[in-house]
């Protein structure tokens, strides 16, 4: 990370510890400023007290799918400015139809190394500047 | 997070995850247990990929295969078992076992894509 590039506050969620543990561990070391969870309730409580500029979301959770929660953050008002995107191992193709069909900012397909996310995620926050 | 430590956590995690499936399968033509069926098996694929577990994801990806959109689980389901007590076994080796990765491919010689 080069000193004068923005220091991204990301939340993510993720049902998955052991995506979320190295996402969390690829974006800090990239400069992003991480907080992450495994569940609705704690990205609830995250989304109020830490306000995040970028969400980063898994697709396939239980209890509602990540297009589902994109959906209902699009129709907050709270809510419907924050940059959605979707991080998931299906398809790179249907993922784009799916981030598309849900309002989605962006998406990003989970590499096994997890090693292009830091940066197709900055590309996103960036273009999403505001 | 070290790797060591991820990789345990795999392992801990995917012991879950096959509890959660043998539970969903029997009742797979259910849409709910259905559900369950492709998340945990989506999930166990995507996760033993981050960890290097490649056999296990191949092993996986192939019963996503073997049961196809569910529409004949019944008929698909014995073998499907079988994939699951051949990953619950790969989950206890170090990827570095070489006997890991050939168990994965005899399995997956012996359970052909429909």
């Amino acid at each position: 990370m080069g000193s004068s590039e923005k220091r991204w506050r990301v939340l993510l969620i993720d049902d998955s510890e052991i995506s979320l543990a190295i996402a969390s561990d690829v974006l800090a070391a990239d400069g992003f400023d991480v907080r992450a969870t495994t569940t609705l309730e704690g990205f609830d409580e995250l989304l109020v007290d830490w306000s995040p500029e970028v969400i980063l979301t898994d697709v396939n959770m239980p209890g509602m799918t990540g297009a589902e929660l994109c959906r209902v953050l699009k129709r907050r008002y709270e809510t419907a400015h924050v940059p959605i995107v979707l991080c998931s191992g299906m398809a790179a193709e249907d993922l784009a139809a799916l981030a598309r069909a849900c309002e989605a900012d962006g998406f990003v397909p989970k590499s096994e190394s997890m090693a292009d996310l830091a940066p197709q995620l900055r590309e996103v926050c960036e273009t999403m500047a505001w | 997070v070290t790797r060591p430590a991820l990789v345990d956590k795999f392992r801990a995690v995917t012991a879950e995850r096959l509890g959660r499936l043998r539970n969903a399968l029997p009742a797979a033509s259910d849409p709910d247990q259905w559900a369950v069926v492709t998340r945990e098996l989506h999930t166990i694929k995507g996760e033993a990929q981050l960890v290097g577990f490649a056999h296990v994801a191949r092993v996986a990806r192939h019963i996503e295969q073997l049961l196809g959109d569910g529409s004949q689980v019944g008929a698909r389901l014995a073998s499907t078992l079988a994939g699951l007590e051949e990953i619950d076994a790969l989950r206890l080796l170090s990827m570095d076992d070489p006997e890991a990765a050939s168990r994965a491919d005899a399995y997956l010689a012996a359970h052909p894509p429909a």
